[in-house]
């Protein structure tokens, strides 16, 4: 997998206990077009602090244009916003 | 006693790496010459935090961008980020904390942490050392050098031997073969003057001012002296005090006039503009001062400065002003001045006060106009109300920087 850590829009469930859980999110592609991609399983998530910025990570699986891909999101809690991390 | 003392390995500098590559950067700023410092768009500012590959080509912490750039013009410099140093520092002491409740946060990247009544939970210290400095490095992204020993002093010498990403003891039996050997300057609070007057009478490592006697770095250098001497020897009974906020140690404002001041009104008025600024950061902080100090650079470049301890602490732009402006009195000698400024140290929490006897009743008063006036400035501007010497002149009522948010500086020398 390789970095590209872009923010991305993100549908998320707050859980009354517990972490969020991204529902879905909308990145834009190289050549502009917007692309939507439900967040079907989530394997793990890691609460990380590199460099005391506080962030949870997702490893994540969804079917992206009829082929299973994984990849990372990542939600920066001080910032409140989600990122695709690694893909 | 255990001590441990655990300093960031180049902080500002490897704190912004770790954020960049966090932030999906794919170059690692430890792995080439870069600083930190300060704006970059103004094309000026000082080094603040280097690399050690930027080390390697000869770039010294403090020297101007200018002057880093003539070695190294291909030199990255990256912005100051001090919300991230913070942060970084908080989740230092975070994972510290995990350890022992004793915790001294000596500055923004370094903290002692008293291990005694910890070691029977935790164990061997140098297996904590490891399992500290592994943690650093994985769940924070970045290094740092770890000291043990029996008191502070020792433990802070032990962490300064062999850097990035170590661990070393200094222990009493270890003075001889590890820290006599280093040049004196090394030792901490000797500094280039002293460090020059000891080189003056063969003094040239830590070994040779332990042997000194007593009574003759006495006469050197006073009660400095002797504490040198003390800390040659690895001696130290100061406790770690436990802070969960960092303390700052000193403020201070400076400015440059545009044209030689030779008037001595206009060069109070100065000074007396720097004091209003200094006393409404140094209220603003909770802090009272103790320390007065004036600094001035004449229009051949020579520099003087002169510093009193009061016998109380104040908060007081007036009181300031009056040992300030005694202190002028004493290193001007009547030469046009470019520069000059004020600094406050030996600072006390307002919430602790030692009453005196020799405090005027207009003290209060005096604190609460003082009150006043922070409270109309923060409102209105600086500008909006003012001392009368400042009307109809050209002056500013306020001089110098106010450097919003937490300015924190790494090192630096206090109790």
């Amino acid at each position: 997998m390789k970095i590209v850590a872009k923010p991305v829009d993100a549908v998320a469930v707050f859980k009354g206990t517990g972490r969020p859980l991204p529902y879905k999110f909308r990145f834009r592609e190289e050549d502009g077009t917007d692309r939507e991609v439900q967040v079907e399983r989530i394997f793990l998530v890691e609460e990380r602090r590199i460099a005391g910025i506080r962030t949870l990570l997702y490893d994540c699986q969804s079917a992206v244009g009829g082929v299973q891909r994984r990849y990372q999101l990542k939600y920066l809690i001080q910032d409140c916003r989600w990122e695709l991390y690694k893909i | 006693m255990i001590i441990f003392h655990i300093d960031a390995n180049s902080a500002y500098l490897s704190w912004s790496a770790a954020a960049l590559l966090e932030r999906g950067g794919t170059l690692d700023l430890r792995t080439v010459p870069s600083v930190v410092g300060g704006s970059q768009a103004s094309r000026h500012g000082i080094v603040l935090a280097k690399s050690i590959p930027a080390k390697k080509v000869g770039i010294k912490t403090g020297e101007s961008l200018f002057e880093a750039r003539q070695k190294y013009p291909k030199l990255l410099v990256v912005p100051p980020d001090y919300d991230l140093y913070m942060n970084c520092s908080d989740a230092m002491y975070g994972i510290l904390r995990q350890y022992s409740p004793l915790i001294q946060r000596y500055s923004i990247d370094e903290c002692f942490v008293d291990y005694t009544a910890s070691a029977h939970r935790f164990g061997d210290p140098l297996a904590l050392a490891e399992r500290i400095r592994e943690r650093m490095r994985r769940e924070l992204g970045f290094t740092v050098n770890i000291g043990i020993s029996c008191n502070k002093l020792l433990a802070k010498m032990a962490s300064e031997l062999e850097k990035p990403d170590r661990i070393h003891t200094l222990f009493p039996e270890e003075i001889e073969s590890k820290m006599w050997p280093l040049p004196v300057a090394e030792l901490f609070m000797v500094g280039r003057a002293t460090a020059a007057r000891l080189a003056r009478i063969n003094i040239r490592t830590i070994g040779e001012l332990a042997a000194m006697d007593r009574h003759q770095l006495r006469a050197m250098f006073k009660s400095h002296g002797e504490r040198i001497g003390q800390y040659a020897n690895g001696i130290d009974s100061s406790p770690v005090v436990p802070n969960d906020r960092i303390v700052q140690k000193g403020i201070g404002n400076s400015m440059t006039v545009f044209y030689d001041v030779t008037d001595r009104r206009e060069l109070l008025a100065y000074l007396l503009s720097l004091c209003e600024r200094a006393g409404a950061r140094l209220r603003a902080l909770d802090a009272r001062a103790s320390l007065v100090s004036v600094w001035l650079r004449t229009d051949a470049f020579i520099s003087r400065q002169h510093q009193r301890q009061l016998y109380f602490y104040t908060d007081q732009t007036s009181e300031i002003y009056r040992a300030a402006a005694a202190l002028m009195e004493e290193c001007w000698l009547g030469e046009p001045i470019r520069q000059l400024g004020v600094g406050l140290g030996s600072l006390s929490r307002t919430d602790q006060e030692q009453i005196s006897f020799f405090d005027s009743e207009k003290a209060s008063d005096l604190r609460s106009t003082d009150m006043w006036v922070d409270r109309i400035r923060q409102r209105y501007g600086d500008g909006a109300i003012m001392r009368g010497v400042f009307v109809n002149t050209t002056l500013k009522s306020m001089e110098g920087g106010v450097n919003e948010g937490q300015f924190l500086t790494m090192g630096g020398y206090g109790p």
